[in-house]
Protein backbone atom coordinates (compact mmCIF):
# COMPACT_ATOMS: atom_id res chain seq x y z
CA UNK A 1 0.00 0.00 0.00
CA UNK A 2 2.58 2.53 1.25
CA UNK A 3 4.74 1.15 -1.81
CA UNK A 4 1.98 1.76 -4.27
CA UNK A 5 1.41 5.26 -3.24
CA UNK A 6 5.08 5.73 -3.22
CA UNK A 7 4.89 4.72 -6.65
CA UNK A 8 2.35 7.33 -7.75
CA UNK A 9 3.54 9.91 -6.25
CA UNK A 10 6.75 10.06 -8.71
CA UNK A 11 4.49 9.76 -10.98
CA UNK A 12 2.54 12.83 -9.57
CA UNK A 13 6.06 14.73 -9.47
CA UNK A 14 7.17 13.95 -12.65
CA UNK A 15 3.99 15.07 -14.25
CA UNK A 16 4.09 18.25 -12.49
CA UNK A 17 6.79 18.69 -15.65
CA UNK A 18 7.66 22.48 -14.96
CA UNK A 19 8.09 22.37 -10.89
CA UNK A 20 9.82 19.32 -10.81
CA UNK A 21 12.60 20.48 -13.83
CA UNK A 22 12.69 23.85 -11.87
CA UNK A 23 13.93 21.92 -8.79
CA UNK A 24 15.91 18.79 -10.28
CA UNK A 25 18.12 21.55 -11.78
CA UNK A 26 18.39 23.55 -8.99
CA UNK A 27 19.53 20.60 -5.98
CA UNK A 28 21.30 19.39 -9.17
CA UNK A 29 23.38 22.95 -9.11
CA UNK A 30 23.12 23.16 -5.49
CA UNK A 31 24.51 19.84 -4.76
CA UNK A 32 27.58 20.40 -7.52
CA UNK A 33 28.59 23.28 -5.58
CA UNK A 34 28.22 21.82 -2.00
CA UNK A 35 30.33 18.61 -3.43
CA UNK A 36 32.80 20.94 -4.45
CA UNK A 37 32.88 22.81 -1.14
CA UNK A 38 32.91 19.38 0.90
CA UNK A 39 35.74 18.39 -1.50
CA UNK A 40 37.52 22.08 -0.66
CA UNK A 41 36.84 21.29 2.95
CA UNK A 42 38.23 18.12 3.57
CA UNK A 43 40.98 17.71 1.08
CA UNK A 44 42.10 21.18 0.14
CA UNK A 45 45.15 22.39 0.18
CA UNK A 46 45.59 25.40 3.00
CA UNK A 47 42.45 27.40 5.29
CA UNK A 48 39.30 25.77 4.19
CA UNK A 49 36.60 28.15 2.83
CA UNK A 50 34.30 27.37 6.21
CA UNK A 51 31.78 30.20 4.73
CA UNK A 52 31.46 28.48 2.17
CA UNK A 53 30.65 25.41 2.68
CA UNK A 54 28.37 27.61 5.21
CA UNK A 55 26.41 29.63 2.76
CA UNK A 56 26.02 26.17 0.25
CA UNK A 57 24.20 24.43 3.55
CA UNK A 58 21.96 27.05 4.43
CA UNK A 59 20.65 27.21 0.36
CA UNK A 60 20.30 23.82 0.59
CA UNK A 61 18.07 24.29 3.58
CA UNK A 62 16.03 27.11 2.21
CA UNK A 63 15.43 25.43 -0.87
CA UNK A 64 14.38 22.27 0.29
CA UNK A 65 11.89 24.67 3.02
CA UNK A 66 10.90 26.28 -0.01
CA UNK A 67 9.99 22.96 -2.45
CA UNK A 68 7.97 21.65 0.88
CA UNK A 69 6.19 25.56 0.96
CA UNK A 70 5.44 25.00 -2.78
CA UNK A 71 4.87 21.21 -2.90
CA UNK A 72 1.59 22.28 -0.05
CA UNK A 73 0.15 25.60 -0.74
CA UNK A 74 -0.11 24.59 -4.93
CA UNK A 75 -1.68 21.47 -3.94
CA UNK A 76 -3.70 22.69 -1.26
CA UNK A 77 -7.04 22.15 -2.72
CA UNK A 78 -6.08 18.44 -4.03
CA UNK A 79 -5.01 17.42 -0.30
CA UNK A 80 -7.90 18.15 0.99
CA UNK A 81 -9.84 16.90 -1.70
CA UNK A 82 -7.83 13.65 -1.15
CA UNK A 83 -8.78 13.80 2.32
CA UNK A 84 -12.62 13.91 1.29
CA UNK A 85 -12.04 10.73 -0.27
CA UNK A 86 -10.69 9.20 2.87
CA UNK A 87 -6.82 9.62 2.55
CA UNK A 88 -5.37 9.76 6.23
CA UNK A 89 -2.44 12.24 6.72
CA UNK A 90 0.02 9.45 6.67
CA UNK A 91 -1.08 8.58 3.25
CA UNK A 92 -0.97 12.49 2.21
CA UNK A 93 2.86 12.39 3.88
CA UNK A 94 4.11 9.24 1.97
CA UNK A 95 2.72 10.81 -1.57
CA UNK A 96 4.54 14.91 -0.43
CA UNK A 97 8.01 12.52 0.78
CA UNK A 98 7.67 10.22 -2.07
CA UNK A 99 8.11 13.72 -4.56
CA UNK A 100 10.68 14.94 -2.95
CA UNK A 101 12.85 12.16 -2.08
CA UNK A 102 12.22 11.38 -5.97
CA UNK A 103 13.85 15.07 -6.91
CA UNK A 104 16.49 14.59 -4.46
CA UNK A 105 17.23 11.22 -6.29
CA UNK A 106 17.06 12.52 -9.76
CA UNK A 107 19.32 15.69 -8.78
CA UNK A 108 21.86 13.16 -7.23
CA UNK A 109 22.01 11.01 -10.35
CA UNK A 110 22.63 13.76 -12.52
CA UNK A 111 25.08 15.16 -9.74
CA UNK A 112 26.68 12.36 -10.30
CA UNK A 113 26.79 12.14 -14.24
CA UNK A 114 27.96 15.25 -14.14
CA UNK A 115 30.96 15.35 -11.77
CA UNK A 116 32.05 11.85 -13.77
CA UNK A 117 32.39 14.06 -17.18
CA UNK A 118 33.86 16.92 -14.58
CA UNK A 119 36.46 14.39 -13.63
CA UNK A 120 36.73 12.93 -17.03
CA UNK A 121 37.49 16.92 -18.04
CA UNK A 122 39.81 17.89 -15.75
CA UNK A 123 41.94 14.36 -15.42
CA UNK A 124 42.33 15.23 -19.89
CA UNK A 125 43.68 18.85 -18.67
CA UNK A 126 46.15 17.84 -16.07
CA UNK A 127 47.24 15.02 -18.13
CA UNK A 128 48.21 17.31 -20.77
CA UNK A 129 49.55 20.17 -18.53
CA UNK A 130 51.91 17.12 -17.12
CA UNK A 131 52.50 15.83 -20.30
CA UNK A 132 53.70 19.58 -21.25
CA UNK A 133 55.70 19.40 -18.00
CA UNK A 134 53.98 22.64 -16.78
CA UNK A 135 53.08 21.24 -13.22
CA UNK A 136 54.50 18.05 -11.57
CA UNK A 137 52.20 14.86 -11.03
CA UNK A 138 51.66 15.14 -7.27
CA UNK A 139 49.74 18.77 -8.43
CA UNK A 140 47.52 16.77 -10.40
CA UNK A 141 45.92 14.56 -7.65
CA UNK A 142 45.20 17.10 -5.32
CA UNK A 143 43.20 18.91 -8.01
CA UNK A 144 41.07 16.06 -9.26
CA UNK A 145 37.26 16.32 -8.88
CA UNK A 146 35.07 15.46 -5.82
CA UNK A 147 34.14 12.45 -7.31
CA UNK A 148 37.65 10.50 -7.11
CA UNK A 149 36.79 11.00 -3.16
CA UNK A 150 33.57 9.38 -2.00
CA UNK A 151 33.02 11.40 1.33
CA UNK A 152 32.37 15.06 -0.07
CA UNK A 153 29.88 13.30 -2.43
CA UNK A 154 28.43 11.46 0.88
CA UNK A 155 28.32 14.92 3.03
CA UNK A 156 26.16 16.25 0.41
CA UNK A 157 23.84 13.32 0.19
CA UNK A 158 23.34 13.29 3.76
CA UNK A 159 22.65 16.96 3.66
CA UNK A 160 20.13 16.85 1.48
CA UNK A 161 18.64 13.72 3.21
CA UNK A 162 18.81 16.03 6.56
CA UNK A 163 17.26 19.17 4.51
CA UNK A 164 14.48 16.93 3.09
CA UNK A 165 13.47 15.40 6.58
CA UNK A 166 12.89 19.22 8.33
CA UNK A 167 11.35 20.28 5.55
CA UNK A 168 8.92 17.37 5.25
CA UNK A 169 8.58 17.96 9.01
CA UNK A 170 7.71 21.68 8.57
CA UNK A 171 5.31 20.58 5.93
CA UNK A 172 3.95 17.99 8.06
CA UNK A 173 2.11 20.15 10.33
CA UNK A 174 0.42 21.85 7.44
CA UNK A 175 -0.81 19.01 6.42
CA UNK A 176 -2.47 18.22 9.78
CA UNK A 177 -3.61 21.40 9.88
CA UNK A 178 -5.26 21.60 6.47
CA UNK A 179 -9.13 20.58 6.35
CA UNK A 180 -10.88 18.62 3.90
CA UNK A 181 -13.49 21.24 3.87
CA UNK A 182 -11.16 23.29 2.33
CA UNK A 183 -11.73 21.00 -0.79
CA UNK A 184 -15.07 22.74 -1.07
CA UNK A 185 -13.90 26.10 -0.10
CA UNK A 186 -11.19 27.23 -2.38
CA UNK A 187 -12.92 27.66 -5.85
CA UNK A 188 -15.74 29.17 -4.48
CA UNK B 1 -39.60 0.14 9.31
CA UNK B 2 -37.02 1.70 7.09
CA UNK B 3 -33.04 1.92 8.06
CA UNK B 4 -32.32 5.16 9.36
CA UNK B 5 -28.99 6.27 7.79
CA UNK B 6 -28.38 9.83 9.33
CA UNK B 7 -29.52 10.89 12.35
CA UNK B 8 -28.96 14.49 13.40
CA UNK B 9 -30.65 15.67 17.04
CA UNK B 10 -30.41 19.41 18.34
CA UNK B 11 -27.89 20.45 16.06
CA UNK B 12 -25.67 24.02 16.03
CA UNK B 13 -23.40 25.62 14.57
CA UNK B 14 -22.43 29.03 14.62
CA UNK B 15 -19.73 31.27 12.95
CA UNK B 16 -17.71 34.26 13.92
CA UNK B 17 -17.07 36.95 11.12
CA UNK B 18 -15.55 40.04 11.75
CA UNK B 19 -17.03 39.91 14.88
CA UNK B 20 -20.14 39.13 14.46
CA UNK B 21 -21.99 35.54 15.29
CA UNK B 22 -23.84 33.74 12.74
CA UNK B 23 -26.32 30.92 13.72
CA UNK B 24 -25.47 28.65 10.32
CA UNK B 25 -27.50 25.88 11.92
CA UNK B 26 -30.08 26.60 14.90
CA UNK B 27 -31.49 23.16 16.31
CA UNK B 28 -31.55 21.02 13.14
CA UNK B 29 -33.20 17.69 13.82
CA UNK B 30 -33.24 15.26 10.87
CA UNK B 31 -33.63 11.90 9.95
CA UNK B 32 -33.14 10.55 6.35
CA UNK B 33 -33.32 6.90 5.66
CA UNK B 34 -31.50 4.45 3.62
CA UNK B 35 -31.88 4.82 0.01
CA UNK B 36 -33.76 7.72 -0.26
CA UNK B 37 -32.35 11.06 -2.24
CA UNK B 38 -32.86 13.70 -0.83
CA UNK B 39 -32.91 17.33 -2.23
CA UNK B 40 -31.45 19.67 0.69
CA UNK B 41 -32.72 23.34 -1.05
CA UNK B 42 -32.69 26.80 0.09
CA UNK B 43 -31.34 30.23 -0.42
CA UNK B 44 -27.76 32.05 -0.27
CA UNK B 45 -26.32 31.77 3.08
CA UNK B 46 -29.21 29.78 4.83
CA UNK B 47 -26.60 26.94 6.08
CA UNK B 48 -27.41 24.22 3.65
CA UNK B 49 -24.09 23.60 2.92
CA UNK B 50 -22.88 24.09 6.36
CA UNK B 51 -25.36 20.92 7.20
CA UNK B 52 -24.16 18.89 4.17
CA UNK B 53 -20.36 19.09 5.95
CA UNK B 54 -21.66 18.46 9.06
CA UNK B 55 -23.44 15.43 7.67
CA UNK B 56 -20.70 14.10 5.98
CA UNK B 57 -18.04 15.29 8.65
CA UNK B 58 -16.07 17.33 7.28
CA UNK B 59 -17.04 19.97 9.59
CA UNK B 60 -17.95 19.15 13.34
CA UNK B 61 -20.97 20.89 15.02
CA UNK B 62 -20.58 23.34 18.08
CA UNK B 63 -23.57 21.46 19.73
CA UNK B 64 -25.62 18.17 19.15
CA UNK B 65 -25.39 14.98 18.09
CA UNK B 66 -24.60 13.42 14.12
CA UNK B 67 -24.86 9.61 13.57
CA UNK B 68 -24.09 8.25 10.29
CA UNK B 69 -25.08 4.94 9.51
CA UNK B 70 -24.50 3.64 13.42
CA UNK B 71 -20.64 6.03 13.64
CA UNK B 72 -21.50 8.79 15.91
CA UNK B 73 -19.25 11.10 13.83
CA UNK B 74 -19.85 14.93 15.41
CA UNK B 75 -16.93 14.27 17.68
CA UNK B 76 -14.95 11.57 15.98
CA UNK B 77 -11.45 12.17 15.72
CA UNK B 78 -9.95 12.80 11.84
CA UNK B 79 -8.28 9.54 11.74
CA UNK B 80 -11.61 7.83 12.51
CA UNK B 81 -13.46 10.45 10.02
CA UNK B 82 -10.84 9.35 7.10
CA UNK B 83 -12.09 5.87 7.96
CA UNK B 84 -15.76 6.26 7.93
CA UNK B 85 -15.36 8.46 4.57
CA UNK B 86 -13.22 6.18 2.82
CA UNK B 87 -15.47 2.70 3.76
CA UNK B 88 -18.84 4.79 3.72
CA UNK B 89 -19.34 8.21 1.42
CA UNK B 90 -19.18 9.97 -1.22
CA UNK B 91 -18.33 13.17 -2.40
CA UNK B 92 -19.67 15.01 -5.46
CA UNK B 93 -18.31 18.96 -5.73
CA UNK B 94 -19.47 21.96 -7.96
CA UNK B 95 -15.73 22.19 -8.82
CA UNK B 96 -15.77 18.30 -9.39
CA UNK B 97 -11.95 18.45 -8.03
CA UNK B 98 -10.32 16.29 -10.05
CA UNK B 99 -6.51 15.98 -9.72
CA UNK B 100 -5.12 17.26 -12.58
CA UNK B 101 -1.71 15.57 -13.38
CA UNK B 102 -3.97 12.33 -13.05
CA UNK B 103 -5.98 10.80 -15.87
CA UNK B 104 -9.84 10.06 -15.50
CA UNK B 105 -8.84 6.52 -14.69
CA UNK B 106 -5.99 7.13 -12.40
CA UNK B 107 -9.01 10.04 -10.76
CA UNK B 108 -10.81 7.23 -9.98
CA UNK B 109 -8.74 4.36 -8.86
CA UNK B 110 -7.05 7.33 -6.36
CA UNK B 111 -9.94 6.10 -3.90
CA UNK B 112 -8.47 3.23 -3.75
CA UNK B 113 -4.86 3.48 -3.93
CA UNK B 114 -4.36 3.57 -0.27
CA UNK B 115 -6.94 0.28 0.22
CA UNK B 116 -5.64 -3.31 0.47
CA UNK B 117 -7.23 -4.01 -2.92
CA UNK B 118 -4.22 -4.96 -5.70
CA UNK B 119 -3.88 -2.89 -8.34
CA UNK B 120 -5.38 -5.08 -11.03
CA UNK B 121 -8.53 -5.26 -9.13
CA UNK B 122 -8.29 -1.31 -8.39
CA UNK B 123 -8.34 -1.29 -12.01
CA UNK B 124 -10.98 -3.15 -12.91
CA UNK B 125 -13.42 -1.57 -10.03
CA UNK B 126 -12.18 1.78 -11.89
CA UNK B 127 -13.55 0.90 -15.43
CA UNK B 128 -16.39 -0.44 -14.58
CA UNK B 129 -17.42 2.80 -12.18
CA UNK B 130 -16.35 4.71 -15.33
CA UNK B 131 -18.04 2.43 -17.80
CA UNK B 132 -21.01 2.80 -15.54
CA UNK B 133 -20.91 6.70 -15.70
CA UNK B 134 -20.46 6.67 -19.37
CA UNK B 135 -16.93 8.04 -19.26
CA UNK B 136 -15.19 4.86 -19.99
CA UNK B 137 -14.21 6.26 -23.37
CA UNK B 138 -12.32 9.63 -21.84
CA UNK B 139 -10.40 7.68 -19.24
CA UNK B 140 -7.12 7.89 -20.75
CA UNK B 141 -7.77 12.06 -20.93
CA UNK B 142 -6.84 14.51 -18.63
CA UNK B 143 -9.02 16.91 -16.63
CA UNK B 144 -8.17 19.95 -18.91
CA UNK B 145 -9.19 17.52 -21.79
CA UNK B 146 -12.55 16.84 -20.64
CA UNK B 147 -15.97 19.22 -20.95
CA UNK B 148 -17.39 19.90 -17.95
CA UNK B 149 -19.77 17.36 -18.25
CA UNK B 150 -17.75 14.57 -18.87
CA UNK B 151 -15.54 16.18 -15.83
CA UNK B 152 -18.79 16.06 -13.13
CA UNK B 153 -19.01 12.22 -14.29
CA UNK B 154 -15.67 10.96 -13.88
CA UNK B 155 -16.05 12.47 -10.19
CA UNK B 156 -19.06 10.47 -9.97
CA UNK B 157 -17.02 7.52 -10.82
CA UNK B 158 -14.85 8.76 -8.43
CA UNK B 159 -17.47 8.50 -5.82
CA UNK B 160 -19.03 5.37 -6.33
CA UNK B 161 -15.88 3.32 -6.76
CA UNK B 162 -16.14 2.03 -2.75
CA UNK B 163 -19.79 1.41 -3.29
CA UNK B 164 -20.58 4.10 -0.49
CA UNK B 165 -23.50 4.41 1.95
CA UNK B 166 -24.22 7.77 0.92
CA UNK B 167 -23.31 10.48 -1.65
CA UNK B 168 -22.86 13.96 -0.87
CA UNK B 169 -23.53 16.15 -3.77
CA UNK B 170 -22.45 20.04 -3.27
CA UNK B 171 -24.29 21.81 -5.93
CA UNK B 172 -23.11 19.00 -8.68
CA UNK B 173 -24.77 20.82 -11.52
CA UNK B 174 -23.57 24.29 -10.45
CA UNK B 175 -21.10 24.54 -13.04
CA UNK B 176 -22.91 22.72 -15.67
CA UNK B 177 -24.86 24.00 -18.73
CA UNK B 178 -28.68 23.09 -18.97
CA UNK B 179 -27.80 19.72 -21.13
CA UNK B 180 -25.33 18.58 -18.94
CA UNK B 181 -27.00 19.14 -15.43
CA UNK B 182 -29.93 17.04 -16.96
CA UNK B 183 -27.49 14.13 -17.73
CA UNK B 184 -25.67 14.34 -14.25
CA UNK B 185 -29.04 14.69 -12.53
CA UNK B 186 -30.47 11.99 -14.52
CA UNK B 187 -27.22 9.71 -13.50
CA UNK B 188 -27.21 10.56 -10.03
CA UNK B 189 -30.70 9.40 -9.93
CA UNK B 190 -30.27 5.87 -11.65
CA UNK B 191 -27.32 5.20 -9.39
CA UNK B 192 -29.67 5.82 -6.39
CA UNK B 193 -32.40 3.51 -7.96
CA UNK B 194 -29.87 0.78 -9.09
CA UNK B 195 -26.77 1.00 -6.01
CA UNK B 196 -29.45 1.92 -3.17
CA UNK B 197 -26.99 4.57 -2.08
CA UNK B 198 -28.92 7.05 0.20
CA UNK B 199 -28.14 10.30 -2.02
CA UNK B 200 -27.91 14.12 -0.77
CA UNK B 201 -27.67 16.65 -3.37
CA UNK B 202 -27.04 20.56 -1.84
CA UNK B 203 -28.64 23.01 -4.66
CA UNK B 204 -30.29 26.43 -5.31
CA UNK B 205 -32.13 24.81 -8.43
CA UNK B 206 -35.79 24.46 -8.16
CA UNK B 207 -35.65 22.35 -11.43
CA UNK B 208 -33.90 19.49 -9.62
CA UNK B 209 -36.24 18.96 -6.95
CA UNK B 210 -38.14 16.33 -9.34
CA UNK B 211 -35.05 14.22 -8.94
CA UNK B 212 -35.40 13.63 -5.23
CA UNK B 213 -37.82 11.72 -3.10
CA UNK B 214 -37.77 14.48 -0.33
CA UNK B 215 -37.29 18.11 -0.58
CA UNK B 216 -35.42 19.79 2.43
CA UNK B 217 -36.19 23.54 2.70
CA UNK B 218 -34.20 25.13 4.97
CA UNK B 219 -33.90 29.08 5.61
CA UNK B 220 -31.88 31.07 8.24
CA UNK B 221 -29.87 27.90 9.69
CA UNK B 222 -33.52 26.33 10.19
CA UNK B 223 -35.23 23.70 8.13
CA UNK B 224 -38.80 24.82 7.23
CA UNK B 225 -39.85 21.70 5.39
CA UNK B 226 -38.89 18.13 5.63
Amino acid sequence: MGLRLWSKSIKLAMRSRRRFIAFTLMYTVLMIWMTWNFQDFLYGEGEPDVLLLVVSIVSTLILSMLYAWIVINYRKNEIATLKCIGYKNSNIRTIIIGELTWVTFVAFMIMAEALIHITAGTTYFYQQQILDKKISAALYVDNTAPILNIWPVLATLTMFLVSQILGILVMYSKILKLRPIVALRVLK
Amino acid sequence: MPEVMIKLENVQKEFRLRGNIIRALVDINLKINAGEFIVLMGPTGCGKTTLLNVMSGLDLPDDGTVILDGDRIDRASEERLSDIRRRKIGFIFQDFNLVENLTALENVEAVLWPGPLRTKEINNRAMSALAKVDAHERMNNHPKELSGGEKQRVAIARAIIHKPRVLFADEPTGNLHHAAATQVMELLKSLNKEMGTTTIIVTHDKNLVKYGTRLVEMEHGRIIKS
